[in-house]
């Protein structure tokens, strides 16, 4: 009898350490291809982020964090979504991805088969194909410290009638988190302002990591007398940085012509320790190809959404579950979305201005209005589109 | 349920370990510019500040770091920064402490004496040992970051200031003990 439950209970052991001995993923075979698909774009030597990973020692040594902020969901630093297209790049780790991470955490980190070294994703903005650069900021700085930095400078005469690609190399790529390109039409006024970018004047947008438009056949049309403005937003390192960097650009012959509309207000009221959504809404005209959407929030906004309503059926559009007021750039769809004439955009904006609120400091909140400082709240969506010919 | 909590319980006191009831033995180490320093000092109390050259959440903290040194190197105690990361070499340490301001000494922990005999267990962190060696806090800097990514707009509690002041003033501290948050330290292999 006594052997019989020796048996009984041997064979369930035996299963065990086998199931486990095969899934234990290494890094060879199964961390480096998800660090090469996600992580490179900015964890390389002298990228974006604090350190590289490109080796498996690298890696490692930052076992501990990788795992913790990658099923925290703190890196990437993306978790947007959108029923209607891939937005590009998405990055966000998907549940089996995640596992793995945790699996070859828990089983010691090995190695595997010998790999190389990651090669850094340079090509992955097109930075290859940029016709034309320009310097912008040299000899400024960004403070060592602070909530983040903000730095906008007027750009000279391109010479370019169709712009098409755009992209920025920050002298500080670690403190640089946003670069944003907006046009100045003649008699108009200068277009990045301390409450957000002006309606309607966003040209194009640059995070690290993050390609810029420029896929798509699209352009953007200058005129002569149009001056075009870069507003560069960095957090403190904790070292006074350089400000400034090299900015590409990319012109096309012709092409589908973009357009920019802006959502949201200036009509901003939030009661203390209150918990309210903001919303805008814009009903389109024509038949359109929608391109990018980029929001401007700041430090109460907790979620944000765009939803496209059609014949009383809801898509979303966008949804950004936990927002960052000092990283993203816009975000694009992989390939534009068609929405039909009559549909109708919604923008809305979850605010928390609790004690609880992602940001808040755990003490007493304010009454917080619309206004250019940080703690001030801003609500502004800009849509990129090009007209669709019926 | 109740097993859930006690795991609970159990996980938060495991990554507070105790501070030691007994003096450590000193530690003669050469800093990075080769002058030879002994923890804990002769002054009142010697702060060990952990810090890595590549960990943003201490890099972020360089400023704040930079003042404490300014303000209480005045009144008598003794900082010395320790690097935690022996694939480092002191030229880097050298210009790090240089580049960030940091206005205090700095040793590359080659062999994690100073990290083991410590406890520390993240960067940034801080030590404060008294003349014969008695840890008086292990912990936080202040609480600026809630977590990793989150920071406050500025920190509500000055937890190392506060711990020096009342050192300065002949007083037990109050709070000796508070969870740092930043980098893990990893072991290396040592």
């Amino acid at each position: 009898m006594l052997s019989l439950l020796r048996f009984a209970f041997s064979i369930p052991l035996v299963i065990l350490a086998f199931s486990f001995q095969t899934e234990s993923p290494t890094y060879g075979d199964s961390i480096r291809p998800i660090l090469a698909k996600k992580c490179a774009a900015c964890h390389y030597e002298g990228g974006s982020a604090p350190f590289p990973l490109q080796t498996y020692a690298q890696t490692k040594k930052r076992g501990d964090l990788v795992r913790l902020v990658s099923l925290t969901g703190q890196m990437p630093p993306t978790d947007a979504t959108s029923d209607l297209g891939e937005l590009t790049p998405h990055l966000a780790l998907t549940p089996p991805e995640l596992k793995v991470v945790q699996d070859w955490y828990r089983a010691g980190m090995p190695e595997g088969p010998k790999t190389p070294e990651i090669l850094a994703d340079l090509t992955s903005s097109g930075e290859t194909t940029f016709d034309r650069f320009v310097a912008v900021g040299q000899g400024q700085s960004f403070p060592a410290e602070g909530r983040w930095a903000r730095a906008v400078y007027a750009l000279p005469s391109l010479g370019i009638r169709n712009l098409s690609g755009f992209t920025f190399k920050p002298l500080a790529p670690k403190a640089v988190r946003q670069a944003a390109l907006a046009i100045q039409r003649k008699g108009e006024p200068i277009p990045f302002t301390s409450t957000g970018i002006r309606p309607g004047t966003l040209v194009a947008t640059w995070a690290p990591g993050y390609y810029t438009w420029g896929a798509s056949k699209a352009c953007f049309p200058l005129e002569t007398g149009d001056k075009l403005w870069l507003q560069v937003r960095a957090v403190p390192t904790g070292k006074v940085e350089l400000a400034g960097g090299l900015i590409g650009f990319k012109s096309l012959g012709a092409g589908n012509l973009i357009k920019t509309k802006t959502l949201g207000t200036k009509d901003i009221s939030i009661p203390a320790e209150a918990q309210i959504h903001l919303r805008d809404e814009w009903t389109l005209e024509e038949d359109i190809d929608l391109l990018s959407i980029f929001p401007e929030s700041r430090f109460t906004t907790e979620q944000v959404r765009a939803t496209a309503i059609e014949n009383g059926q809801e898509k979303l559009l966008l949804v950004v579950l936990t927002w960052d007021a000092v990283w993203p750039g816009a975000y694009n769809f992989k390939n534009a979305v068609h929405l039909r004439k009559g549909t109708k955009i919604v923008w809305e904006a979850l605010i928390n201005n609790s004690r609880h609120g992602h940001f808040a400091d755990g003490g007493k909140t304010k009454n917080v209005g619309f206004g250019p400082y940080s703690d001030n709240e801003i609500f502004w969506c800009h849509l990129q589109y090009v007209s669709r010919k019926p | 349920m109740i097993l859930t909590s006690l795991l609970a319980i159990s996980l938060m006191t495991g990554q507070m370990k105790p501070i030691p009831d007994k003096p450590l033995s000193p530690i003669h180490l050469k800093d990075v510019a080769g002058v030879s320093r002994t923890i804990p000092g002769a002054s009142v109390a010697t702060v060990l500040l952990f810090t890595a050259t590549d960990c943003p959440i201490a890099n972020r903290m360089s400023p704040v770091f930079g003042r404490i040194v300014k303000d209480f190197s005045a009144k008598g105690i003794e900082f010395i920064y320790v690097y935690i990361d022996p694939t480092q070499t002191p030229v880097q340490v050298a210009k790090h402490l240089i580049e960030y301001k940091l206005g205090a000494p700095g040793i590359l922990d080659l062999k994690h004496v100073i990290v083991k005999a410590t406890g520390a267990t993240v960067t940034p962190e801080a030590v404060i040992l008294d003349r014969v060696g008695m840890m008086l806090y292990r912990g936080r800097i202040n609480d600026l970051f809630l977590e990793h990514g989150r920071a406050r707009k500025a920190a509500i509690r000055e937890d190392l200031r506060i711990a020096l002041k009342e050192i300065l003033a002949g007083k037990q501290v109050s709070v000796s003990q508070t969870p740092a948050l930043g980098c893990s330290i990893p072991d290396f292999g040592l």
